[in-house]
């Protein structure tokens, strides 16, 4: 016996009214000083007992009457019989025989007696003494006799998109979500959830409206992420709490992917097993296997860009990584095109042969004429599952990135200012003569000389050897890094004022730079007293580049002298915001490069100079990967990211200028919508949570010169399609309690639910019964009250 | 000293003037009145001659038909004479009862009753003589027909405080000795008690050939019941008599009682030709004696 409505059962406490109601008419009489006594005694003598029991009668059918609507309104459910006649109906009859034992004087004792074994049957079965009714008589209802809540988890992964014989998986899901919609009985209400990526319903709430969940299901396209299997059961179990009717079903509509059950930890499966199992009013979990396994399958796995910046006309590299996971073999090749922006035409292509169960990697070039966003599309011709035969990828063509040098040190001879190794590492190009365009421009400025108009149009600011700085320089750095998101590199040198650097660039709590300089160690002399720096595995995503040495090994480079580093607030923690990070350690111990995020932007200090006095780091390989590295990550902290993971909000910063106006962001699927762009510090931002669908986000204003393009992308593990066996899904049921239909075709998977519905029993609601029971008693004690106000002689 | 205004509004005495007493039998007495005596008397008219039985009064012996005779014969009159009126009236525990919505108590309703009867009477100069009683006769006025009578019988009407059970039979016994001469015997009661000693005593009153006429006096809610709360009935006329009863529950069988005993005592007093008149205290002296007098002037 459970309640739907279990917290209604409360009202039942409603029939201390009738109860108080007696007991506070008793307490509080009215004295009357009565002369007709003689008249009112003898009525008083023939019925004082009839009366009491009369009273006993209408008090048990009064507080009867809110208890029976109380269980009425929390909408019992039973699934068997007994518990109902024994706390119910019996109870009920008993009160019905007291009555016909009070009005019928020639068969009281009959009906008293009838009702008197009534209760001592009540007593002795709840005592389980008795047990002629014990063997419990289960209610039925059969399927499309009493209206049902369904949930569906329908699996809209893009592993869907599989086709079986006629249809693809998610159509015959699709086909066999409406078959099961069309045997529901009228009344019924239904929910379905999207598994794929994270779980979302169709609608909010339960409805029931079957057709048009049905006309709402054939606009769903199968274009998600994988499927989080427990979580979308979770969500069922969360939403059935929703539904009206008492019987219940979970419905999960799947390919049964193999990659999203093996990864399952065996506690969470018993945990959500448990938890299906303690529903207040249980629920059914079917399986329902669509579709048929179809394992051939090439995907473009990611597409990796470098640079991490793209100037225009610019060379840019795309990395594609392809996996087959199929027994199929591309001998004679795999065509990848590359289209930019929404040109027809593929803009390069190339082919490369791949095996069986494979992974390769093919390289593609592209160039950007005009700085500004786009996008690039990579497909490949492979017939199979059609999602991840395409891979887009957002750019953000820049036309310059803005960089000052400081220069502490400026000389006129060649390769001797503090600044000239520096500006041949960030335009390589320029320098070397060549056509190629650099993305970077430097601009050099004597420390002296350093000013809130030498900022202008700058993203990266470098503190080169810089002696010390005025206070009004000093912070216009802070402004500039902390609050306009600017870059800043600060080296090391000799001509660095120490203690100035100390008190007021590295101050404890005010600094700018994460590290106190300790001293000047090492020797120009002493091959002894020189280092080198660690050649290690790098974590921090400036120099991952370094951890493949054919881009160069900064270990090559000797440093003679360095400043010793030291944190300048040793307070600090790990984790706290600001703190600082060792991008790269000299073999001395010391650090070579500390980084930190201050308020938007970021800081890197390094402890030696970018020039050749103390290090011969210039003439290496390395250096010049080094300070573009080091710069575009700088840099990077300008510009949001354009390709994000599918799920993750899209946000973009623009200038505090377009704060209030409406921007248009159109997603892969569905119409534009419209998002009012907000003022956050000096910066206006435009959010868009919404991007579970995987693909190319347009956002637009017509204050902006074009389109920006954003790009989410999931993890491509749903393009390994194998499936799990019948054997293998009817463990996984077993364990989860499930019921499972493994069919071959879409009509027989339907008649395989309608014969499973048909054997299942489902608690049956009983508050028709129990409304009859409460009007009936309140009729009864209408006329009750009338019949006992009769006379009696 | 009460006033007989403080009993009778002008406008009731207004309507009360406007009705002659009648007695519908005739009552011995003088021929000064309007009322035919059926006694035979000894004072202005002759009627016949009877003869002397031992205990006639010898000075009614008439001298002349035994000087003729040598018979002895007493000379008997025709009498004219006033009714001879006595109202009873019961100051019984139980007229001490006043409805929530009633004006008086009954008792009060009662004593005004009588105030005006006795004016009317007096009025008519018939005399008229006032009977207060509970379990015993408490006091008597023997009746009187002159005008300062009323005085006093209104002195003692205000004076009547209720109390004592109702035990009619007992008093309407020790009654008949007391009212020597035939005449009207008005009892203002609510005549609470065992119906068959109640007519059995009201016989015994019939037998002694006086003409009864009983106001019963009732209180609105002793007709219709209306208690609805939860009740402690405690009795007017024995203390620690209580009852505690849900009078909704009672009120049908309570009626269906009341009804009973009015219908026992109605007949009752049908079979002793004794009139019965229910009066509610809520219901105008005037209007009630009003139609009460005109009723007995036509059976008269």
């Amino acid at each position: 016996m459970t309640f739907i409505n279990g917290i209604l059962l409360a009202g039942a406490a409603a029939f201390l009214v009738p109860l108080l109601i007696h007991i506070f008419n008793k307490s509080k009489f009215r004295k009357i000083e009565w002369g007709a006594m003689h008249l009112l005694e003898t009525v008083i003598r023939v019925n004082r007992k009839r009366i009491q029991i009369e009273q006993i009668i209408l008090l048990i059918i009064r507080c009867a009457i809110p208890i029976l609507l109380a269980v009425c309104l929390a909408r019992m459910v039973i699934q068997e019989w007994n518990n109902f006649l024994n706390w119910i109906l019996f109870p009920l009859l008993a009160v019905v025989l007291l009555v016909l034992a009070a009005l019928f004087k020639n068969l009281r004792s009959l009906f008293g007696g009838l009702c008197a074994l009534l209760l001592l049957y009540i007593l002795a079965s709840s005592l389980g003494w008795f047990t002629f009714f014990k063997k419990e008589i289960a209610v039925s209802a059969p399927t499309g006799d009493v209206p049902a809540s369904t949930v569906v988890l329908l699996d809209n992964s893009y592993s869907m998109q599989a086709s079986g014989v006629s249809l693809t998986s998610f159509e015959e899901a699709r086909k066999a979500v409406d078959g099961v919609f069309e045997g529901q009985k009228r009344g019924s209400d239904a929910s379905v959830i999207l598994m794929g990526g994270q779980p979302s319903p169709v609608f909010d709430r339960p409805t029931v409206d079957l057709e048009g969940m049905s006309d709402q299901l054939a606009d769903i396209r199968p274009n998600k992420g994988a499927v989080g299997t427990l979580d979308a059961l979770n969500a069922a179990i969360d939403h059935l709490g929703e539904h009206a009717n008492a019987k219940r079903e979970i419905l999960l509509v799947s390919d049964f992917q193999r990659l999203n059950w093996d990864s399952l930890p065996e506690t969470s499966i018993q945990q959500t097993a448990e938890l299906i199992k303690n529903q207040r009013v249980p629920a059914n979990l079917t399986f329902l296997h669509v579709g048929r396994e179809e394992i051939e399958n090439v995907a473009i796995e990611t597409v990796e860009m470098s640079p991490r910046l793209v100037g225009a006309d610019q060379e840019v590299r795309l990395r594609v990584h392809l996996r087959n996971h199929g027994d199929k073999a591309y001998g004679t090749g795999l065509r990848i095109s590359l289209y930019i922006d929404n040109a027809d035409e593929p803009d390069s292509e190339t082919e490369i042969p791949i095996g069986p169960k494979e992974s390769t990697q093919a390289l593609l070039t592209c160039r950007f004429p005009e700085a500004g966003s786009h996008h690039i599309r990579l497909e490949i011709n492979s017939p199979d599952l059609d999602f991840d035969n395409e891979y887009r990828i957002a750019v953000n063509v820049l036309e310059r990135i803005g960089v000052l040098l400081i220069d502490g040190d400026p000389s006129e001879e060649w390769l001797k200012g503090e600044t000239d190794f520096l500006q041949i590492a960030l335009t390589p190009f320029t320098r070397a003569k060549a056509e190629l365009k650099d993305l970077i421009a430097p601009k050099v400025v004597r420390a002296e000389d350093f000013s809130e108009e030498s900022l202008k149009d700058i993203k990266v600011a470098v503190l080169a050897n810089v002696q010390k700085l005025e206070t009004g320089q000093l912070s216009l750095l802070q402004k500039f890094v902390s609050e306009q998101g600017g870059g800043l590199l600060v080296t090391g040198g000799d001509k660095v004022d120490i203690n100035w650097h100390n008190q007021h660039l590295a101050h404890k709590t005010k600094g700018l730079v994460p590290m106190r300089i300790n001293d000047v160690s090492g020797s120009l002399i002493e091959r002894e007293q020189q280092t080198r720096i660690v050649a290690q595995h790098f974590e921090h995503e400036a120099l991952h580049l370094f951890n493949d040495r054919r881009n160069g090994n900064l270990a090559d480079a000797e440093i003679a002298m360095w400043n010793r580093l030291v944190p300048a607030n040793a307070d600090i923690g790990p984790d706290d915001p600001g703190a600082p990070v060792t991008l790269a350690l000299l073999e001395s111990g010391d650090p070579l490069l500390v980084g930190r995020e201050l308020g938007d932007g970021m800081v890197f200090q390094l402890a030696i100079p970018l020039d050749a006095s103390w290090s011969n780091l210039p003439a290496r390989a390395a250096f010049l990967p080094f300070i573009q590295q080091i710069t575009t990550h700088l840099a990077s902290r300008m510009f949001q990211p354009h390709n994000i993971p599918a799920g993750q909000p899209i946000t973009a910063y623009f200038d505090s200028t377009l704060a209030g106006t409406s921007f248009t962001i159109r997603p892969p699927q569905g119409s534009d919508i419209t998002l009012k762009a907000l003022s956050k510090g000096s910066y206006a931002t435009v959010e868009f949570p919404d991007t579970r669908d995987e693909g190319l986000y347009t956002l637009s204003n017509k204050e902006l010169p074009g389109p920006i393009h954003y790009v989410t992308n999931s993890t491509r593990t749903e393009s390994r399609l194998a499936r799990l066996t019948k054997e293998e899904v009817e463990q996984y049921a077993e364990r989860l309690g499930a019921s499972v239909i493994f069919e071959d075709s879409i009509d027989k998977t339907i008649d395989a639910y309608t014969s499973l519905e048909d054997q299942r029993r489902h608690g049956r609601e009983m508050w028709k019964i129990l409304m009859l029971c409460v009007l009936g008693f309140m009729v009864g004690e209408l006329m009750l009250q009338q019949f006992f106000g009769r006379a009696k002689s | 000293m009460p006033k007989v205004t403080e009993f009778l509004t002008p406008s009731d005495l207004a309507k009360l003037a406007n009705h002659q007493l009648l007695a519908r039998q005739v009552v011995e007495g003088f021929c000064s009145g309007l009322h035919r005596s059926p006694h035979k008397g000894f004072s202005v008219e002759f009627k016949q001659h009877r003869q002397y039985v031992p205990g006639d009064e010898i000075r009614h012996l008439d001298w002349k038909v035994y000087g003729k005779s040598d018979r002895f014969y007493i000379r008997e009159y025709e009498e004219e004479t006033n009714v001879r009126c006595n109202i009873l009236l019961d100051a019984s525990g139980s007229m001490a009862y006043q409805g929530a919505e009633a004006p008086h108590s009954k008792l009060g309703y009662a004593t005004r009753l009588a105030a005006c009867l006795a004016y009317l009477m007096l009025q008519q100069v018939d005399s008229a003589g006032l009977l207060t009683f509970d379990t015993r006769v408490r006091k008597q006025l023997p009746s009187r027909s002159r005008p300062a009578h009323l005085q006093q019988m209104i002195d003692e009407l205000a004076d009547t405080e209720p109390g004592g059970e109702t035990e009619l039979g007992v008093v309407f016994r020790e009654l008949v000795p007391k009212l020597r001469r035939r005449g009207l015997v008005v009892i203002i009661s609510d005549c609470f008690g065992d119906v068959p000693e109640l007519l059995k005593a009201l016989a015994h009153l019939r037998h002694a050939r006086h003409e009864i006429l009983i106001f019963q006096i009732w209180d609105k809610d002793e007709l219709d019941f209306p208690f609805k709360q939860w009740t402690r009935f405690d009795c007017l006329e024995q203390a620690g008599n209580r009852h505690m009863v849900d009078p909704a529950h009672l009120r049908a069988s309570y009626l269906e009682n009341l009804e009973r005993y009015r219908e026992d005592l109605k007949q009752g007093c049908y079979r002793n030709r004794i009139d019965l008149v229910p009066m509610t205290t809520d219901q105008p002296y005037a209007d009630a004696l009003g139609y009460y007098l005109a009723k007995r002037k036509h059976l008269g």
